[in-house]
């Protein structure tokens, strides 16, 4: 029941922010291409691989289990979206634009990877 | 303070307002979503004669309640399907792909122009709120990592190729389901005005 709790207020935090963020972004950046849900995976991968990271070294299993339900299910998953990065890519090949379309896959699949690994690197780093 | 003398400062509604600007400033409000649900604030006039900025929070309840819908919903899933001990990668690519497929028929069903059928803060509710909060990347991108790391090159292509194909596919079968509805929409309420 508590980890229900946890994971609603995490997952509308974390869409609140993205509502928000991501609209910044689409602004300043312009509409062409999806900048803003991408900012805004980049963000949620770096959190879930640091938050991760943390969790992963606490030695209290009930403590980790609620930190991964607020922040990891929670706060990254409302914070990351698939369906939207998916709607957009095939927005982009219906308008004729495979290579932003195959941009979009490549570049957010690649680089969230590379924005976890970095998360869980520094949560390593500073733990030693 | 509720009411600075910067007109361009950004204000939430409520908020610390006197209590006898509040219907005034209600009823303006009210006025201005009726003429235009996307706006965001509103000028209206302060105590001392200066103006201040209204800012609507409707929207980001909307997508916070959502969100907190679509998160719950994909934690019951993935929660359901964890004994089950499968491929651990398959219970979110079962809520990727079917978030992809309702974002996609909603998407396509209603129009932010033409026939609306979902109105722009139902479109925010539905597509932003809950299936921006049902499915998810940042996930996707931990096991990704957990696999790579753990030197399971299979799982780490697989999981990758599988979650964007299915999920595009996902999309497109969205897209091709809801093109029939607006029109037997129409047909059945020229029916019932028959």
């Amino acid at each position: 029941m508590v980890g229900i709790v946890l994971v609603m207020l995490g997952g509308a935090l974390g869409s609140m922010w993205r509502y928000s963020w991501s609209g910044f972004v689409a602004e300043r950046l312009g509409e062409t291409f999806p900048f803003g849900t991408f900012v805004v995976n980049l963000v949620g991968s770096v959190l879930i691989g640091a938050f991760s990271g943390v969790i992963a070294h606490l030695s209290s299993s009930a403590d980790a289990a609620l930190l991964q339900q607020f922040l990891v299910i929670g706060i990254c998953g409302g914070l990351t979206t698939f369906s939207s990065f998916s709607l957009q890519t095939y927005n982009l090949i219906t308008e004729g634009r495979w290579l932003s379309a195959l941009a979009n896959i490549l570049f957010s699949t690649g680089f969230c990877l590379a924005c976890v690994a970095m998360g869980w690197q520094v949560t390593q780093w500073v733990s030693l | 303070m509720c009411c600075s003398p910067e007109p361009s400062e950004k204000v939430m509604l409520p908020g610390r307002l006197m209590s006898h600007q509040l219907p005034q400033i209600y009823a303006i409000a009210n006025n201005s979503i009726f003429l235009d649900p996307e706006i965001d604030s509103i000028q209206v006039p302060a105590k001392i004669g200066k103006s201040c900025q209204i800012v609507f929070m409707r929207r980001y309840i909307l997508v916070a309640i959502g969100g907190g819908i679509g998160s719950v919903v994909r934690f019951g899933i993935t929660e359901f399907m964890a004994p089950l001990a499968l491929w651990p990668p398959l219970s979110l690519l079962v809520v990727n792909t079917s978030g992809c497929f309702l974002i996609s028929f909603l998407n396509f069903v209603s129009d932010p122009s033409g026939d609306i059928y979902l109105g722009p803060r139902s479109r925010l509710f539905f597509l932003v709120g809950i299936c921006g909060g049902y499915t998810t990347f940042s996930s996707f991108s931990l096991l990704s990592f957990n696999a790579a790391r753990n030197g399971s090159l299979l799982d780490l292509w697989l999981n990758i190729g599988l979650s964007h194909i299915l999920c595009l596919f996902s999309v497109w079968l969205g897209a091709i389901v809801a093109a029939p509805f607006p029109r037997a929409f129409r047909r059945i309420a020229r029916l019932l005005r028959s």
